[in-house]
């Protein structure tokens, strides 16, 4: 908290984007961190997809002995579909590309999860 | 790998891009969004793509179901030539389920007419389904 020099030494600390100021509110801070790493957003949908498909295929292979992977790849999908369409009332926190491939992603989960399916009679 | 596999994965893939896409344009225009999927040339044009197959899908359906109720077989030991006792039960509620199908369109998705072609190509298809399994049991054997 006093940098390596101690109490009453002196440490610079440089910030490598300008820090948002919360006190305009939540929104505007983080308004304000897409605007200036605009990768943020990305790799906060990669993290929320990761975490719902491991999350939920492991705890059903727990619980089941198995997983079913499809199925939570599409629920992981559609998760970052819900978060996705929120974001994007806002420009500042989503581009169209980034929610085009969103909605492609949420397609090739499905495609994965209806060809899984077990074959029928006929 | 049966022809039910087959339609029924790609009628649902099909199915859940419409809806998706569909569900992305609804959200944005409802609440005003700066973001709107239909922007891009490529979802909207799928979108387009998709309702007119699958509008073809269930009118096509349709026709064939007519055609079921009309065809006859030749009868031999295990079968009956007209197969009334199995075709009466699918035509006939079909049109009754219509009207509620329509009714709950109506309150659940507000009457947007892209959830109303998600919902009756799903009921269509359960329908064809029911026609493939009655002709299995009547014909006794699978359709050409």
């Amino acid at each position: 908290m006093y940098g390596k020099h101690g109490q009453g030494g002196t440490q610079i600390k440089m910030a490598i984007y300008t820090i948002p100021n919360a006190t305009e509110g939540m929104d505007k801070a983080i308004i304000g961190i897409a605007t200036t790493v605009p990768v943020f957003v990305p790799m906060l949908l990669v993290f929320v997809w990761i975490v719902v498909f491991l999350g939920g295929s492991n705890s059903q292979r727990k619980r089941n002995g198995t997983s079913d992977m499809p199925m939570w790849s599409v629920m992981a999908s559609l998760s970052v579909l819900m978060i996705s369409l929120v974001l994007s009332i806002n420009e500042s926190l989503m581009q169209l590309e980034i929610l085009g491939m969103v909605i492609g992603l949420n397609i090739l989960c499905a495609i994965w999860l209806f060809f899984d399916r077990k074959s029928t009679e006929i | 790998m049966g022809l039910i596999r087959y339609l029924t994965s790609i009628l649902l893939i099909s199915m859940f891009a419409f809806a998706i896409i569909s569900l992305s344009a609804s959200f944005a225009n409802n609440n005003s969004a700066t973001i709107n999927i239909d922007d891009d040339p490529t979802y909207s044009s799928l979108k387009d793509s998709l309702k007119t197959d699958t509008i073809s899908f269930a009118n096509k359906e349709n026709d064939s179901n007519e055609a079921f109720a009309q065809i006859e077989i030749e009868g031999s030991g295990q079968t009956t030539p007209t197969g009334g006792q199995f075709k009466t039960r699918l035509t006939t509620p079909k049109k009754m389920l219509s009207s509620i199908f329509d009714s709950i369109r109506l309150k659940v998705f507000g009457g947007d007419s892209n959830f109303g072609v998600v919902l009756t190509v799903l009921f269509v298809f359960i329908v064809m389904i029911g026609i493939l399994y009655v002709w299995k049991a009547w014909a006794g054997r699978n359709p050409d």
